[in-house]
């Protein structure tokens, strides 16, 4: 079987670019390998399966709208999408990615766990601060992601990009520039511990600010190993409302307030649910209690304005990036792992199990009897990728990454989407009849644009 | 601002003459008649899906970009087309089940090419194979797309323009729907949004007679070119001169067809088929059952052969009108079967739209009952604003098969203003091509 398995999967072509070294994660949408190019300079990558559902439907949605998505944009603090390769066998779909040995969930947990200590102040700020770069250029370019929490949140590990910072996972983002539909209409998003109140009340129309909200969480994280808000998801229903999540919030915020928050009479649940939430007081209600922050402190002026409760005051993205707190010593470096400063101590993060026994069909088979060298160079065996922490509540039925997230590693030139016949066929369009103004004219038309009027939505085109 | 890669796939005019398509010996009125086909399957199975309008735009669109890198002589437009409805209903979020998408294109193409209806049995051979093509042409698809499948649609702003230029409510519907109509053409490879919306906004201006100012001229202050809002009107115009899209098989694999009679029918044939190359008209006799009798007769009982050279001479003349774009020089003898075929043809035509219509016109009942909801009322505002095109049309054709002698008559005189439409100006070509939609508009 393992042989048999093996020969066919070497018949396939775009595979032989590839050395396979085995899966580190899996998720609802399929499994996720670590391999690395061949040739000269070799470098690591995160191939991401997509497996052809039960109905046989054809290509996942979500592949395909994450795909749309990373092969628009273009960071250095966002993943990278190397090459997407479309297996003809079995129809399934196979996207590769740099890789990224860590990410903020297991730098946390190693924090918090391991080394029993709060992580310095320089890393901190330059994670914050290049989590916050590559969110305004998703926001400036009408993205919203969706799902930011700390194991979505990548770092790479040494090499040319160490210490870079890189958002992943996009199987939930939207371009939100004009929808056709109320983003409400894509059911319950973000992970609960980081979703934002207006969320959980049930808003229809929501914007960027619900990731600004997950950063903000995030932050608080980073300084106190715990998560911030960390309420118990009741899934039974898709109602939107959680009333141990807002409890949670309002536990450490306190009450919102009209006053504060003058759109909060039009959220539906807001309405409906005034009674659970007013039953509930909170005395000693404090953000700088739970964060250990000065009230004065520009780290804690920058949290608050992150989670305020109007998502229209709430700081945005580029906003954040002007804020005091990213101006004063210590200042933010590209390597977040390695301080600038020779006092501090160098952590070293541990790397991801690897569990070699398992091929691209997801076949657990016997080692092979060739060496193959895992990259963190020690396996506990075939459960190798399962975790002793319980892990944030997934939303059921949300396509997720696994634990692991995958992110870039080396700066490479985008390939060419491909399959096994035509690995670079594609190349794309770009021809206009006539001259016409910038694209960038354009857009800065779209972003100064009020919204849409009314009249639009009740129009089918 | 950071400029994203969105809203790229545009095409100049050299590129879209010089198509796949053209390089297999598709000839350009084929093309867009197999555009203009494939357009009105998608448009139709997405009502049958019960599929909202946005999904259909961005299916046709799609369609259209994937016939600018493939031919349809390899890719059977009825497959690109049900596979184009489904892709575009997933990115558009109301997915769609393959069974459903088939299901829908089977009994289309029943009705449409008018082979028996049948039971399509899920469980057998052909549902499955037909099942396998659907998701091997969406990879193709989004192969080809590069997985950019991001689709910016005229109809964002269409409202914004109307209002902001303050113009009468009527102009908003019939804009709305010259925008639907421009999705069966490629404008949408060939301008921004921008610019077809601007050019639908023109057309509909005209046809009320509301001025928009000039000076300075209105379309500087939405991203248009006068040029392109000419083409625009220039495009439409053309896609309501012509008559309804009908299928043509091109595609050098043999036939594709959703249905098992055809293909059983297909392969009985087979065995008939004396010369190879005859194969082509023998597809084509199979459409209008009766000329192909007359033209025996005629023939003075000639035989297989005979009748499939005339038909192969009258394909010829055919090609060679679209080439001069002259009248035909055929002998008064040969005109006979031409004009009786088209006779049949449009016939038919009309029993397929009028069966179109009731169909339609069913489903329209159906929906009045729910009266309470606004968009239900939108919806069927729009229908019937179909239906009333579909009825011109039907009207002009009568009023052609009425009168054979009015239509050489006006056979000159379209091949007058042709010659004159050479030497005008821009305005002047305006001006023609507004004539033309006032008179389609007033049969």
């Amino acid at each position: 079987m393992g042989d048999g398995s093996g020969n066919r999967w070497s018949r396939a072509e775009w595979v032989q670019q590839y050395d396979l070294l085995g899966k580190i994660g899996e998720g609802t949408y399929g499994l996720v390998f670590l391999a690395r190019t061949k040739g000269t300079p070799s470098k690591s990558i995160a191939i991401k399966k997509f497996k052809q559902s039960k109905d046989g439907d054809g290509v996942s949605p979500t592949a395909i709208r994450e795909i749309m998505l990373l092969r628009e944009i273009t960071h250095e603090n966002v993943v990278k999408l190397v090459n997407v390769h479309i297996n003809h066998a079995d129809m399934s779909l196979y996207l590769a990615f740099d890789y990224a040995e860590h990410d903020l969930y297991e730098i946390i947990r190693h924090h918090r766990d391991k080394l029993n200590h709060s992580i310095n102040q320089y890393t901190v700020k330059s994670l914050l601060w290049q989590l916050l770069n590559g969110l305004s250029y998703l926001h400036s370019n009408w993205m919203i992601h969706r799902d930011l929490k700390p194991s979505n949140i990548l770092v790479m590990g040494e090499g040319e990009e160490h210490g870079v910072v890189k958002i992943a996972d996009f199987g939930l983002a939207r371009i939100y520039q004009a929808p056709l539909k109320p983003l409400s209409d894509n059911g319950v998003v973000v992970t609960i511990w980081y979703r934002a109140p207006e969320l959980l009340l049930g808003a229809k129309h929501y914007t960027s600010a619900v990731d600004m909200w997950a950063v903000g969480c995030i932050f608080a994280e980073l300084l106190t190993l715990k998560p911030l808000f960390q309420g118990a998801e009741v899934k039974a229903t898709s109602n939107p409302f959680q009333l141990d999540q807002l409890d949670k919030i309002f536990k450490v915020l306190g009450h919102p307030t009209l006053e504060k928050w003058p759109s909060l009479a039009s959220l539906p649940h807001w309405q409906q649910d005034v009674q659970h939430i007013q039953g509930h007081k909170y005395d000693n209600a404090g953000l700088y209690n739970v964060v250990h922050l000065s009230p004065k402190s520009p780290a804690y002026d920058l949290l608050s304005k992150m989670l305020e409760y109007d998502p229209r005051k709430r700081l945005t993205a580029a906003q954040a990036l002007e804020h005091e707190y990213f101006k004063i010593e210590p200042l933010p470096g590209r390597n977040a792992l390695v301080p600038c400063q020779l006092g501090e101590k160098i952590v070293n993060y541990p790397t991801r199990p690897v569990d070699t026994t398992t091929d691209l069909e997801g076949t657990t088979n016997l080692p092979p009897s060739q060496t193959v060298n895992a990259v963190s160079g020690s396996m506990p065996g075939p459960h190798g990728s399962n975790r002793s922490v319980p892990r944030p509540v997934n939303v059921v039925g949300m396509q997720r990454m696994p634990p692991q997230a995958m992110a870039a590693y080396n700066l490479s030139s985008q390939a060419a989407m491909g399959d096994g016949m035509n690995p670079g066929g594609i190349s794309k369009q770009r021809g206009v009849p006539q001259a016409h103004q910038p694209q960038q004219l354009r857009r800065k038309e779209q972003m100064g644009m009020p919204g849409y009027p009314a009249q639009q939505k009740s129009r089918r085109i | 601002m950071i400029y994203t890669a969105i809203d790229t796939f545009y095409l100049t005019d050299e590129q879209l003459a010089n198509s796949p398509s053209r390089k297999d010996g598709i000839d350009e009125a084929t093309e867009t008649t197999l555009r203009i086909y494939g357009c009105d399957l998608i448009q139709e199975s997405g009502i049958l899906l019960r599929l909202p309008q946005a999904v259909m735009a961005t299916g046709q669109v799609l369609f259209h970009r994937f016939y600018c890198k493939k031919s349809f002589a390899r890719f059977n437009v009825k497959k690109v087309a049900a596979s184009c409805v489904w892709l575009a209903s997933k990115l558009e979020e109301n997915p769609r089940k393959a069974r459903q998408v088939i299901i829908v294109f089977h009994r289309m193409e029943c009705r449409r090419e008018s082979f028996p209806m049948e039971h399509l049995d899920l469980y057998s051979k052909k549902y499955v194979d037909l099942k396998m093509e659907l998701s091997r042409t969406e990879r193709h698809i989004l192969k080809e797309m590069g997985f950019i499948c991001h689709v910016e649609h005229p109809h964002k702003f269409i409202s914004n323009y109307l209002a902001t230029l303050e113009t009468p409510p009527e102009l908003r519907q019939e804009a709305w729907n010259l925008a639907n109509d421009s999705l069966r053409t490629t404008l949408c490879v060939r301008f921004k949004s921008e610019v077809v919306a601007c050019g639908v906004v023109y057309a509909a201006a005209r046809r009320f007679q509301v001025p928009l100012p000039e000076n300075p001229p209105w379309w500087k202050a939405f991203d248009g070119e006068k040029s392109g809002i000419d083409e625009v009107g220039r495009v439409l115009a053309h896609l309501y001169s012509l008559p309804k899209a009908q299928y043509i098989p091109v595609c050098k694999d043999g036939d594709f067809t959703f249905s098992n009679k055809s293909s059983e029918t297909k392969s009985q044939s087979t065995p008939k088929d004396v010369p190879q190359n005859s194969s082509p008209a023998d597809t084509d006799n199979s459409v209008p059952k009766g000329a192909q009798g007359e033209a025996n007769t005629e023939s003075n009982g000639g035989k297989g052969a005979m009748v499939n050279v005339a038909i192969d001479k009258l394909k010829d003349s055919k090609r060679s009108d679209d080439e001069s774009k002259g009248m035909s020089t055929e002998g008064e003898a040969r005109d006979e079967p031409i004009l009786k075929s088209k006779a049949d043809h449009i016939g038919e035509t009309r029993r397929n739209r009028d069966r179109d219509r009731d169909r339609e016109r069913d489903r329209g009942r159906e929906r009045d009952r729910d009266r309470d909801r606004d968009r239900t009322k939108s919806r069927d505002r729009d229908r019937g604003r179909d239906s009333d095109k579909e009825r011109e049309r039907e009207e002009a054709e009568r009023d052609k098969l009425k009168d054979r002698g009015h239509r050489s008559r006006e056979r000159a005189k379209d091949s007058g203003h042709s010659e004159k439409s050479k030497r005008h100006s821009s305005h002047d070509r305006v001006s023609y091509s507004s004539r033309e939609k006032d008179r389609h508009r007033h049969h």
